[in-house]
């Protein structure tokens, strides 16, 4: 019997033993799994995604709020200015001061582009380069009352210029004004200096960090 | 029994670490979004209520339809007078360049992006440089801005731009090398 009662405690006390293993190796590999997830991506992950959805919620409590304040008193404004520089225009006096633009549609961009002759000018390092470009294809848009933006993009690295159209069919457009290639930007993303016939600059490889629209 | 404790004193730890961190993401998100909300739908409203206002207002007196197709891209602007540009200088306050063509623009008011390289060395492919605002006034011509002090300036290639300003004398050479008018 006294045998028998040895092994039961003995086999009592193995049990236990290898149950507080097995909870302690558990706890470590959570731990390490938690710790490795809290220093690594996921971390950051989540945190970026409740910015954003932080971020998103405010916008929208707020943008109609400001949209709505600021559209009666513009719209009275506008109506104002608009009737009196119409009356001018019916008048005999020079008119210089109305600006007709218009946004265009996509066909009408590709075809003032095939016009336009800005992308046949040659690159010459210090003296015409991109910004050059942009605010030429910006103002001879503008001098034939397309309405176009200069496009500022920076990264840690470089500075280059394109040109934006709101067309009225098919949105936001950007265009490489060395080559009249459309071309799709977001910050984070590498400028597909070759792709577009971009002359890119040295350290080419950074990606845009901002998007500047000067309409 | 220790071991076990300090196991799950570290998990919740690093749960509680993560948890702090996600809310206070949300949190300043929140903020930052709330803010930006209504500086952008103030400026967006700004903007669509001119120019539908404006096109009502243009076309009533010619009895032309406002809602008809040749004007469905339509976008109005128009050059300023001098007093117009000191008023909206008022207005918008100072800013960057920018943000004072942008404010012009949203309220019908023809604004152009200056941009002026200077002479100061800067490192391989960048370029040092002063944004300016510029207006086509009806009255005194073209008037340009400097947007954080509003002062009308001057700019002249190969000039120092401080010297040619009344400006106090600059620490490095800022005479203007080019520039380049944006409309």
């Amino acid at each position: 019997m006294g045998d028998l009662r040895e092994i039961n405690l003995a086999v009592a006390i193995g049990r236990v033993l290898l149950a507080t293993i097995a909870l302690l190796g558990g706890l470590i590999v959570l731990d390490i799994f938690v710790y490795l997830a809290a220093l690594g991506s996921t971390f950051d992950i989540k945190v970026a995604a409740a910015f954003s959805d932080g971020y998103n919620q405010g916008y929208a409590q707020t943008y109609k709020v400001g949209y709505q304040e600021a559209h009666g008193e513009a719209y009275e404004k506008g109506y104002e200015k608009g009737y009196e520089i119409s009356l001018e225009s019916g008048s005999n006096e020079k008119v210089d001061s109305l600006v007709q633009l218009h946004n265009p549609t996509y066909k009408e961009l590709r075809e003032f582009l095939a016009d336009d002759k800005t992308d046949s000018k040659p690159f010459i390092s210090g003296e015409y380069v991109c910004f050059d470009f942009a605010a030429e294809l910006n103002n001879n848009a503008e001098a034939k009352g397309i309405r176009a933006a200069y496009v500022r993009l920076r990264s840690k690295e470089w500075a280059h210029a394109v040109v934006a159209f709101e067309t009225v069919d098919r949105g936001l457009v950007f265009i490489e004004p060395q080559s009249d290639t459309q071309v799709e930007l977001a910050v984070g993303r590498i400028y597909p200096w070759w792709q577009v016939g971009a002359i890119s600059p040295l350290r080419y490889a950074e990606a845009i960090e901002e998007i500047q629209i000067i309409w | 029994m220790a071991l076990i404790g300090v196991g799950v004193g570290v998990s919740t730890h690093i749960y509680t670490n993560l948890t702090n961190g996600v809310a206070t993401a949300r949190e300043s998100g929140f903020e930052e979004g709330y803010a930006q909300g209504y500086e952008d739908g103030f400026k967006e409203g700004t903007e669509a209520g001119y120019q539908e206002g404006s096109k009502v207002g243009y076309t009533q007196e010619k009895g032309v339809d406002s809602s008809s197709d040749n004007l469905e891209a339509y976008y109005f602007l128009y050059n300023p007078t001098y007093d117009e540009v000191q008023k909206l200088l008022v207005e918008a306050g100072a800013g960057s360049a920018k943000e004072i063509h942008d404010y012009a623009e949203s309220n019908g008011i023809r604004a152009a992006y200056v941009r002026c390289p200077i002479a100061r060395e800067a490192p391989k492919g960048m370029v040092y440089l002063y944004q300016l605002v510029a207006f086509e006034t009806v009255d005194r011509g073209l008037v340009i801005i400097e947007p954080w002090s509003q002062r009308e300036v001057k700019v002249e290639v190969g000039e120092s731009y401080s010297r040619l300003n009344g400006f106090p004398a600059s620490p490095y050479d800022d005479a203007v090398t080019k520039m380049t008018i944006v409309w």
